[in-house]
């Protein structure tokens, strides 16, 4: 507005603006790496454990499917109330971007690995075999066979997640996460400073087309099929 | 070098392997011919044991399979190469990781692996492919690379899984001209299966043919194409329904010291008969050539005396 710019001047935005995109790019960043952390290793599971995958059970299939699902089908908004508990006893509060990293990985960690499953059924099942008459381990197949030849796949599973975390962040940063999100609800919402709400969104559209161009570019840069 | 012993292997209510015995030579290229369905890949698979016989043993260089644990058999399969009908090699991975694949899985060091592929990609006739991508490649320098793969850890057996059957006629001669050579010069022994006939004929020492789960023949290529009512002669001499009428049909299989020989002159002269050639068929295998003759006699004359002068001349005989 007006008068808001009058009084505090263009800098004033841009520091705060500055801040917060540090802030989420915190949040996205850290969240996206317990993301992987967590969500490779579950995907990896759900995929072999799946009828078509190389340690085939179905009971133990369905158990990770239910759970996975359960963490997927909660809102952001309830999640992040919800084991708030949880998030203390990691985070040591549950306010501020760092505590807001802990309920973006729990809520990216199922997309995530769904994404993972289903990159990992789309290599040939042909290479498994192969890789069991080399006299593989099951380690080794999921290392140096099933990985690698799922990279390309991972790649754009994690940017579409990446982007989900991005939107998700934003919720966190309305209820105590700080980012762009805090900064549009204090002051784009609550002030009615429309530059700043005008300004995050410029921000997050920014995030959002940057991530999916470094991912779509890296992935095809991987994939030679 | 490879010995099935009464193996026989289920899915459900098939039978998919029908209590087959097998022997195969060290040094030596063995084909097992079949039609699709006929048992042939899932035999192949039960030799490294990726599919377990129901019943029965594999010995492999001395070594039953059937009875080791896991971590010993995986050892065990490093001695066994296979390659496959659509090559199954990383798409994201260069040529160079490919090949060294096997050798990554079991451990070996970076410095050795990289000598080894060089190696192998020399062995092969690829020396400048290394950094490319397998896309980049043709049907047949794909298969090179997966024979290079396959050989990577010095086994003493390739297993080869209708490694031809995806390549144009041209390529797959290619491809035949490279195991024959490896063979002489690694002196692995080969064991593949294929639907085709002219893979068996062109370079293997013997050969079995498989229908619906049981192998019908097995032995020597050029004794079964000789022998006059084999299943491999049988299909590498596809000559026609003889035609109706008078007079009497001879087919004349021969081989060996026979090939050369003026059968029809001694006919005439010997029996005075005049036959006349209605067919013919050649085929040159790794250990000499068979061919056969299908020849049309006046109905006079007595055919047992001719078929029996001709069997003691070492002709394979059969009148049809």
């Amino acid at each position: 507005m007006a008068d808001g710019t009058g009084i505090r001047g263009e800098p004033v935005v841009i520091d705060k603006l500055v801040e917060a995109c540090l802030e989420t790019l915190h949040m996205v960043g850290l969240s996206g790496l317990w993301t992987v952390v967590f969500g490779v290793p579950l995907g990896v599971l759900l995929y072999a454990t799946s009828a078509d995958g190389p340690a085939r059970n179905a009971t133990a299939h369905r158990v990770l499917g239910i759970t996975v699902n359960l963490g997927r089908s909660a809102p952001f908004v309830i999640l992040m109330v919800a084991i708030m508990p949880l998030t203390r006893l990691i985070a040591g509060t549950s306010i501020g971007s760092g505590a807001a990293v802990v309920p973006l990985a729990v809520a990216a960690v199922p997309f995530f690995a769904r994404l993972v499953e289903a990159a990992l059924l789309d290599v040939d099942p042909g290479l498994l075999e192969a890789a069991d008459s080399m006299g593989a381990t099951r380690s080794g197949t999921v290392w140096h066979v099933l990985l690698p030849e799922a990279l390309p796949g991972l790649l754009r599973g994690l940017t579409v997640t990446l982007v989900a975390i991005t939107g998700y962040s934003a919720i966190a940063g309305a209820i105590g996460g700080g980012g762009l999100g805090d900064l549009a609800i204090r002051y784009g919402y609550q002030r009615y400073e429309t530059d700043y709400m005008v300004a995050t969104v410029v921000a997050l559209v920014a995030l959002v087309q940057v991530i999916q161009f470094c991912g779509d570019f890296t992935a095809r840069r991987l994939d030679h099929r | 070098m490879i010995t099935v012993t009464d193996v026989t292997k289920r899915f459900g209510s098939v039978t998919a392997v029908d209590d087959v015995n097998l022997h195969i030579e060290a040094g030596s290229i063995h084909g097992v011919l079949g039609r699709s369905g006929a048992g042939k890949s899932t035999l192949l698979r039960l030799v490294n044991l990726l599919e377990r016989p129901d019943h029965g043993h594999i010995t492999v260089d001395g070594t039953e399979l059937t009875t080791l644990d896991h971590n010993t058999l995986r050892r065990e399969r490093t001695r066994m190469g296979m390659v496959f009908q659509h090559f199954r090699l990383l798409a994201n991975q260069t040529v160079a990781a490919n090949v060294e694949l096997p050798l990554k899985l079991h451990g070996v060091r970076a410095t050795r692996r990289r000598a080894r592929v060089a190696e192998l990609l020399d062995l092969v006739g690829l020396p400048d492919k290394a950094a490319a991508y397998p896309a980049q490649l043709s049907g047949g320098q794909r298969q090179r690379v997966a024979i290079a793969r396959a050989l990577a850890p010095e086994p003493r057996i390739l297993l080869s899984d209708e490694a031809t059957s995806a390549l144009d006629p041209q390529t797959t001669v290619e491809i035949l001209d490279l195991l024959t050579r490896l063979r002489s010069e690694l002196d692995v022994t080969i064991l593949l299966i294929t639907h085709e006939l002219d893979v068996v004929t062109r370079i293997c020492d013997s050969a079995s043919v498989m229908a619906d789960g049981a192998v019908v023949e097995s032995g020597p290529v050029t004794d079964l194409l000789a022998s006059p009512d084999s299943h491999l002669g049988a299909q590498a001499f596809r000559l026609p329904a003889p035609p109706e009428g008078d007079g009497a049909t001879l087919d004349i299989t021969f081989t060996g010291s026979s090939v050369g020989d003026p059968v029809v002159a001694q006919l005439v002269t010997k029996f005075g008969l005049e036959p006349s050639i209605t067919d013919a068929a050649v085929h040159t295998t790794a250990s000499g050539t068979v061919g056969r003759v299908r020849l049309r006699l006046p109905s006079t004359g007595d055919l047992g005396e001719v078929t029996s002068w001709l069997t003691a001349q070492g002709y394979g005989v059969n009148p049809s």
